[in-house]
């Protein structure tokens, strides 16, 4: 019986993430990730059935490397104004620590593996959200809308803003910009305002 | 690494499509020296692999374009 051998399997799952980000879902291939991560091609198909499986447990893996960072000091309970809060530091922390898990998993919401990884999604991340939003509601500090529409208003403006930070330039390019907690409060204060009935 | 691939798994790059499946699953199921067999549709190179202690690259080179099928080792 073979044993796992977890650096080499974190090494394909490294490569695997840098080729779908630079190269998108097609430049991946077994065999170019084979090479890229010092493996021969039977030693990936000893961890992944295929190539789709080995997307989607990639998919699997950096979710929820998000969705543990995201809940990092938040409770569903907390103020709308407070919750909020945490979950933008986190949010924006783990996007900029995580630049190529964050762009990876634009990737999969953008492809057709997302219905796939949609049911897979763990279900108390879900319901946690969730009740964060219905506790608002009750306690009429947000106003109902569509999820989509809320969702947009409450963290598009911060993933806009960790753009700018990433690229380290601002609206006008030569500027140059850097997302801090003064920005983030700033920022945050104006979206509040939005969402309050 | 060597050794490992070829005691156990062989790995082909071949043109093999969904719809052959039935009619290759009928001589590789009978092949007693294959122990599983597996192809990846999903990847670029319709990815064949062979569990087998007891075959070589060349003889399921041989068995898979005997069937009509291109068929050559992924390289390391």
């Amino acid at each position: 019986m073979r044993t796992r051998d977890e650096n080499k399997e974190a090494a394909i799952r490294q490569k695997a993430i840098e080729m779908v980000v630079d190269e998108g879902f097609d430049g991946l291939s077994m065999q170019k990730l084979a090479k890229a991560a010092g493996v021969s091609p039977a030693t990936i198909y000893i961890y992944f059935k295929d190539r789709d499986d080995l997307i989607i447990q990639l998919w699997i893996s950096e979710i929820n490397k998000m969705s543990e960072s995201m809940l990092k000091g938040f409770d569903p309970s907390m103020s709308f104004e407070e919750g909020l809060k945490v979950q933008w530091m986190n949010r924006a922390r783990y996007s900029i620590e995580n630049p190529m898990g964050a762009h990876f998993l634009e990737q999969i919401k953008y492809s057709p593996y997302h219905e796939i990884c949609a049911k897979k999604m763990k279900p108390k991340f879900v319901a946690m959200m969730q009740a964060f939003v219905i506790n608002a509601i009750k306690r009429k500090e947000l106003i109902k809308l569509p999820v989509e529409v809320y969702w947009s208003l409450a963290f598009a403006p911060l993933y806009q803003l960790v753009k700018y930070h990433m690229s380290g330039r601002g609206v006008r390019g030569a500027d140059k910009f850097e997302l801090d907690e003064k920005i983030m409060t700033l920022t945050l204060k104006a979206v509040l305002k939005g969402l309050k009935p | 690494m060597y050794s490992e691939t070829i005691s156990e798994i062989l790995v082909f790059r071949t043109n093999i499509q969904p719809d052959d499946a039935t009619q290759l699953s009928a001589t590789l199921n009978t092949e007693t020296k294959i122990r599983h067999w597996t192809i990846d549709f999903t990847d670029v190179d319709n990815v064949l692999c062979v569990h087998t202690t007891q075959l070589t690259v060349e003889n399921v080179v041989e068995l898979i374009t005997s069937l009509g099928f291109s068929c050559e080792e992924l390289p390391d």
